[in-house]
C-alpha cells in the first residue's frame, strides 16, 4: 500500500499530465491507466480549467456590431473606377490629400500668378506684363553691349570711352569721304596734303 | 468519456478544420462570400479574445473589426490555408499590443486619477438587466484580474490562449512563434498558479 501510494502522481505530475501526458515516464503512464485516484485528480484539474473557460465565455459581453467588409478589396482591380478607390485609412487619406494640395500649390500657374486684370487685348496677368518688361530690358541691354562691349569702368581705363567725344575730333580721326579734288592728288615725295 | 465519443469529437474537429481551410482557399482566390463565412466562424472568438485582454467591450468591438479588416486585406500573404487560425490570432495579438502602446501614452495624462485594474472590466450590464448576474460577472472578472496579475506576461498569454481561447499547443506555438516546449513550460507555471486561485474563480457558473 505504501509502495502503491508512492507511485501516485504528485501535484506537478498531475499538471503535466493535463498539459501533455507524453512528458510523463512510462511507469507513471502505466500507473495512471490503473489508478482511479490519479485519474480523478487529473480529471478534476481538467474540469476546473474547462469551467474557467466556460465562465469567461458566459460572463463576456456579446458583440453588437457585426463586421462588414468594404465594397472592394484594396488590392483588387475593378476596371475603370479602380483608380478612385482610395485607401480607407483616414490618416493615409489625409496625408495623400495634403500632398496633392502641396503639389498643386507648387506647380499650378493659377497660384503662381497674381491677380488677373482685364485689358483691352483681353485677359492679361501681371506675370505676363512683368515678363514683357523683362524682355524689353534684356533687348536694351543686348543692344548696349553690342555697341559698348567693355564695362564703363574698363572703358575709362582703356581710353576707349565714347562718351563726351566731340564731332570735330571724330572727323579728324576718321574724315568722311568727299569729292574734293584736293584729296585726289597723289601724294608725292615730300609733298604735304592740305 | 468513452473511446467512440472522443473519436467523434476528433472527427468533428477535423471536418471543421477542413471546412475552414476550404473557405480560406476560396477567400484567397478572391471569394468575398468565403471570407464572410470565415468572419461568421471566428468573429465571436476574436471578440472574446480581445475582450479578455482589454477588458473593454467598446474597444474590443473596434479592435475586432480592425483585426478582421486587416486579415481581409492581407489574406494573400497567408501561404498555408491550414494555418489560418494561428495566423489570425497572431494578427489579433499584435493589434492588442498596439492598443496597449497607444493606451500607455494616454495613461500619462490620467496619472492623477486612481485606476484600479480590477475594476476596469465592462460587465454585461447593458445586455442583461439581471442585477445578480451583473454582480457575479463583475466579481468573476475582478478575481480573474487578480489571477492574471500573479502570472508573467508570457504565462498570461499562453494560459489565455490555451484555456480561454481554446487553442492547441501547436496553434499557440505557431501564434507566438515559440517552440512547443517553451509553450508547455509557461503553461505549466500558469496552471500551477491557477490552482492556488481556482477557488475564487470557480464559484460561479454563468449562464447565457
Amino acid at each position: 500500500m505504501k509502495e502503491k501510494s508512492k507511485n501516485h502522481l504528485s501535484e506537478d505530475q498531475t499538471i503535466w499530465s493535463v498539459i501533455d501526458e507524453s512528458v510523463l515516464s512510462s511507469e507513471l503512464k502505466t500507473h495512471m491507466a490503473s489508478c482511479g485516484l490519479c485519474v480523478d485528480s487529473k480529471r478534476k484539474l481538467e474540469m476546473d480549467l474547462k469551467q474557467l473557460g466556460n465562465n469567461a465565455r458566459n460572463f463576456a459581453p456579446t458583440m453588437e456590431r457585426k463586421t462588414a467588409l468594404p465594397l472592394e478589396r484594396s488590392g483588387e482591380k475593378s476596371g475603370f473606377f479602380s483608380f478612385w478607390h482610395f485607401n480607407t485609412n483616414p490618416v493615409l487619406s489625409l496625408a495623400a490629400t495634403a500632398v496633392i494640395l502641396i503639389v498643386i500649390a507648387l506647380w499650378s500657374p493659377v497660384f503662381k500668378s497674381g491677380p488677373v486684370f482685364k485689358l483691352d487685348n483681353g485677359l492679361r496677368t501681371v506675370e505676363a506684363d512683368r515678363q514683357i518688361w523683362e524682355a524689353d530690358e534684356l533687348l536694351t541691354e543686348i543692344s548696349r553691349l553690342s555697341e559698348n562691349s567693355l564695362p564703363v569702368v574698363y572703358m575709362d581705363i582703356s581710353g576707349e570711352s565714347y562718351l563726351g567725344l566731340e564731332e570735330e575730333f571724330i572727323e579728324f580721326v576718321s574724315p568722311p569721304i568727299t569729292n574734293d579734288p584736293l584729296t585726289f592728288k597723289k601724294r608725292g615725295k615730300g609733298e604735304l596734303l592740305c | 468519456m468513452n473511446w467512440s465519443g472522443s473519436k467523434k469529437i476528433e472527427r468533428n474537429k477535423i471536418d471543421s478544420d477542413d471546412h475552414v481551410a476550404a473557405l480560406v482557399s476560396k477567400a484567397m482566390a478572391g471569394s468575398r462570400k468565403a471570407f464572410e463565412g470565415l468572419i461568421n466562424i471566428f468573429e465571436e472568438d476574436i471578440f472574446r479574445m480581445v475582450y479578455y485582454r482589454t477588458r473593454s467591450k467598446m474597444d474590443a468591438q473596434d479592435i475586432t473589426q480592425d483585426i478582421l479588416m486587416q486579415a481581409y486585406k492581407s489574406l494573400t500573404r497567408l501561404k498555408d490555408p491550414n494555418r489560418f487560425k494561428p495566423w489570425l490570432f497572431k494578427i489579433a495579438l499584435n493589434r492588442v499590443r498596439d492598443y496597449y502602446r497607444k493606451k500607455s501614452t494616454l495613461e500619462v495624462f490620467k496619472m492623477f486619477f486612481s485606476m484600479d485594474q480590477t475594476r476596469q472590466y465592462d460587465c454585461k450590464v447593458d445586455s442583461n438587466p439581471d442585477a445578480l448576474d451583473n454582480l457575479m460577472a463583475k466579481e468573476f472578472w475582478e478575481n480573474f484580474g487578480v489571477l492574471l496579475k500573479k502570472l508573467s506576461k508570457m504565462e498570461q498569454e499562453v494560459f489565455l490562449l490555451r484555456f480561454m481561447d481554446n487553442l492547441t499547443i501547436k496553434e499557440i506555438s505557431e501564434t507566438l512563434e515559440k517552440h512547443e516546449s517553451t509553450v508547455k513550460t509557461h503553461l505549466y507555471r500558469g496552471v500551477k498558479k491557477f490552482k492556488k486561485e481556482s477557488s475564487m474563480l470557480l464559484l460561479y457558473e454563468g449562464e447565457r
